[in-house]
């Protein structure tokens, strides 16, 4: 839907899809006793439902010349069957190198968005072995200072059907506003663009902040000044150990955050010089910009917008070692002749 | 504005293709080539499955990272070290159950699809062998994996997989050549004594699981069965000990050692690719002077006293001085007391994967031996043992053991001495044969599977002897150098390591590329 109000100085336009796309290309993971690891399967129907509203306005028109031109879009994604499957789990991260979780992430399960994060919870830190005598059993036997995980099925011990969804790698919402001030003969252009509400698994943190020394890989300062070194002593980050991962070679929450971000993705600021007409040139503009200024985000990542194996739409926002993007400012003289 | 577009029907191919272009011997060779590489690669024997059965055995121990995790029981399902072997395994499984459907129609002679439908044979057999020994019961596949077959198959019995890996062997020992008639281009590849051994290890072990749980007729028919093979192979007449233990370890005389050597995976120095992906070994890097996997202090204690007091295999097996490279100065290891000058360490190191200069520290010379004549030899005094007890031809064979060993280097030791009847019986024998398997085959990966099938005396298995009873005297820790007193002080066995008995222990966890992604698959208790 269309609108266009105050002799065009203000424009709307509304959009409102429902979008279901059949046969889906999933490479299904296969068991290990088949001798293979997956297979390429037409399966699987997705649903994409959203909203979309662009604004266009000219706030000023004056002597001040300000557009200002906004979005943003709403989508939630459904699968909604996968045919004769039940559910598919996505690929095992760490398979072989220092990761040492091998475990699935995401998740392909009717009634949620596909790509959807599969893993245990952790509830703290076990602070003295009356705690853990209370609690499920643990095949792994854990001690004092471990990680407590959560018997989300209430069954009294923990095992794989104690995971559970713990988060969604879609946006809540995208924006993007858009300015461009003119004034004389400056101008001032910058784009701000967000996505709020979704989750990236940070898998770096699952080497980082496991004080564990059985790689000689880096621990990060905030797991090692924190961690536990006596009852009481910290109820978040695990006590060191030079085995025996302290992860338990498990996906958890511990490591998916919360990635919304606003961006001030690029900034130009230009001035046009006022050339005389017997002049070899016809324009010339000074002009200084830059590129992904300003992040705002409580991600404790490098960049909250990244994708690690993002050639699968099975595999969202998993963030191993990804490069962030680079912030970079140009300078510099447009002359037309 | 008008926009007019159409389309061509185009035809897509829909359908996968499943005819199998015509097979020469040269491409057979190839993929069998393919399968060989597989299970020697490090995926598996070359790392990955070595290091839990050389690790959760008591009789070494790991100083850090993935070989503590195995020495203390840490592991879990998700580890490396049981996914990849699985997955190999299952991998040559499937090429072995492919070549073998379209064998026929290859275009080869009659003589070599009989050769290659055995050497298949014994493949898929070795492989179905090491899982069910790690994991119990796993599902049985003979037939290729196509887009239609049933991806998610139950776990099979273990004495399914038995039947499967026992009929394997039997005819892969039928159509397989003589190791002295073997063709030069296939040295290496198994042989008839490669797959009569394996039977036999496979008949003994087999006949132990059914002693364990209650089918003692059972078991008596399946020692009897891994007698008459081990026999086979003796009177074969193909293999024999060698006089001088140390020349099996010795990298010049590496061909000569397979006179003795049945079965074993090759390595070589490989200049054309390094680490991980290179034709070397790399188990050297792990048990010698300074690596990681260390020989306990207690086992150590054990395998130079009593039987093995004096006993020439231990000099060659073990290393307690060495020169360290890294500070350039000699190192002596417990039990041995330092000169003025020398540094101390505390565990002693395996010194039979020796490789003076390799190529890089995953690139050693050192082939792995699977079976070797000499623990035949064991075989065939176990079953006989358990099915006659420690009588004439049991001893014999056990005692050929103990020739050679006090044969030395030429001059020939009073020890260790050759055993005799008296006082023997059949669970005081089972124990010594235990212990000579212990010494005899240390580091060659068999001590795991030892200590989960053979019986103690009270019928429990060796490992809950160990683990429960045997194991809890040695104080915890490892040995330290009074220099005042100049003797070793301290615990005799390395911290952690004395982990509680529990029957989960006596199988490895199904790893998680399997039982997380098939719904029909069960993990082992305890997991």
């Amino acid at each position: 839907m269309d609108i266009g109000l105050a002799k065009g100085r203000f424009r709307i336009t509304m959009d409102y899809y429902e979008r279901q796309t059949s046969d889906l290309l999933l490479n299904l993971t296969l068991p290990g006793s088949t001798g293979f690891s997956s297979y390429a399967v037409n399966n699987g129907e997705v649903q994409n439902r959203g909203f979309e509203l662009e604004i266009d306005t000219k706030l000023t028109q004056g002597k001040l010349k300000w557009n200002l031109s906004g979005n943003i879009s709403f989508n939630t994604n459904k699968l909604l069957s996968l045919g004769n499957t039940g559910e598919i789990l996505g690929p095992n991260y760490g398979q072989s190198g220092t990761l040492q979780m091998n475990a699935p992430v995401h998740v392909a399960r009717p009634g949620l968005p596909i790509g959807s994060y599969l893993g245990y919870r952790i509830a703290g830190i076990y602070q003295n072995q009356a705690e853990i005598t209370a609690g499920p059993t643990d095949p792994v036997n854990p001690k004092p200072g471990d990680f407590k995980f959560t018997d989300v099925n209430g069954d009294g011990k923990i095992d794989l059907n104690d995971r559970t969804i713990i988060g969604n790698p879609y946006p809540r919402f995208v924006f993007g506003v858009t300015n461009d001030i003119t004034w004389k003969q400056f101008n001032l252009n910058f784009l701000i663009a967000g996505n709020i509400g979704q989750d990236v698994v940070n898998l770096n943190r699952f080497q980082l902040d496991g004080n564990y020394a059985g790689f000689r890989l880096n621990v990060s300062k905030d797991a090692f000044d924190g961690r536990w070194t006596g009852e009481g002593s910290s109820n978040r980050y695990p006590r060191p150990t030079a085995s025996g991962l302290s992860f338990r070679q498990r996906f958890s929450d511990f490591i998916v955050e919360d990635a919304s971000f606003i961006r001030l993705r690029t900034a130009t600021l230009s001035y046009q010089f006022n050339i005389p007409k017997k002049s070899i040139f016809r324009t010339a503009r000074l002009f200084a910009s830059g590129i992904n200024l300003l992040t705002l985000t409580k991600y404790a990542g490098y960049d909250p917008e990244i994708n690690a194996k993002g050639e699968s739409s099975l595999t969202p926002g998993v963030d191993f070692g990804s490069i962030p993007q680079v912030r970079s400012f140009s300078a510099g003289v447009n002359v037309g002749f | 504005m008008m926009i007019f577009s159409s389309c061509l029907k185009e035809k897509l191919v829909d359908t996968p293709i499943t005819a199998i272009y015509s097979q020469k011997p040269s491409d057979i060779n190839l993929q069998i080539s393919g399968m060989y590489a597989q299970l020697s690669g490090f995926s598996c024997f070359k790392n990955a499955v070595i290091t839990p059965l050389i690790l959760s055995a008591d009789n070494f121990s790991g100083t850090q990272g993935d070989a503590a995790v195995f020495s203390q029981k840490l592991y879990t399902p998700q580890s490396r070290y049981f996914v990849e072997p699985w997955n190999t395994c299952y991998a040559v499984i499937n090429n072995a159950n492919t070549l073998l459907k379209y064998l026929e129609s290859a275009d080869a002679s009659v003589e070599f699809k009989s050769k290659t439908k055995s050497e298949l044979q014994f493949l898929r057999g070795f492989s179905y062998f090491l899982m069910v020994r790690m994991f119990g019961g796993v599902p049985l596949r003979t037939e290729p994996i196509n887009a239609s077959s049933d991806f998610y198959l139950p776990r099979n019995s273990v004495d399914e997989v038995y039947r499967q890996v026992l009929q394997d062997f039997e005819q892969a020992a039928a159509g397989l050549p003589l190791y002295r008639q073997q063709a030069a281009a296939e040295f290496g590849n198994c042989t008839k004594g490669a797959a009569q051994s394996i039977a036999a290890l496979a008949y003994l072990t087999y006949g132990n699981y059914q002693d364990l749980n209650n089918n003692a007729s059972g078991a008596q028919t399946s020692y009897r069965k891994a007698r008459d093979w081990a026999d086979s192979v003796i009177l074969s007449n193909q293999y024999r000990l060698l006089p001088n233990y140390a020349d099996l370890w010795d990298i010049t005389k590496e061909r000569a050692a397979y006179e003795e050597v049945i079965f074993g995976f090759q390595y070589t120095r490989d200049p054309g690719a390094s680490l991980a992906s290179s034709l070397g070994s790399e188990i050297g890097t792990w048990t010698r002077p300074n690596g990681q996997w260390r020989i306990q202090p207690w086992f150590y204690d054990r395998m130079i006293s009593g039987d093995y007091l004096n006993d020439y295999r231990s000099e060659v097996a073990f290393t307690t001085r060495f020169l360290n490279t890294v500070n350039n100065r000699i190192t002596v290891t417990y039990p041995r007391i330092p000169a003025t000058g020398e540094l101390t360490l505390t565990q002693p190191f395996l010194n039979k994967f020796v490789d003076p200069a390799p190529l890089d520290n995953r690139n050693y010379e050192n082939d792995f031996p699977v079976i070797r004549y000499a623990e035949l030899l064991l075989i065939k005094a176990e079953a006989e043992n358990e099915i006659n007890g420690p009588n004439v031809a049991a001893l014999a064979a056990f005692n050929q053991l103990r020739t050679r060993a006090r044969n030395t280097n030429g001059t020939v030791r009073a020890t260790p001495t050759s055993l005799t009847a008296t006082g023997l019986t059949k669970e005081t024998f089972r124990r010594k044969i235990f212990d000579e398997r212990g010494l005899e085959l240390v580091g060659e990966g068999q001590r795991w599977f030892d200590l989960v099938r053979m019986r103690a005396p009270n019928g429990k298995t060796m490992y809950e002897q160990l683990y429960a009873s045997e194991l809890l005297p040695f104080t915890n820790g490892l040995p330290v150098f009074n220099t005042t007193n100049r003797t070793w002080v301290g615990g005799r066995i390395a911290p952690n390591t004395k982990v509680a008995f529990e029957a989960k222990y006596l199988l490895f966890p199904i790893p998680t590329s399997e039982v997380g992604i098939n719904p029909k698959m069960t993990q082992n208790p305890g997991y």
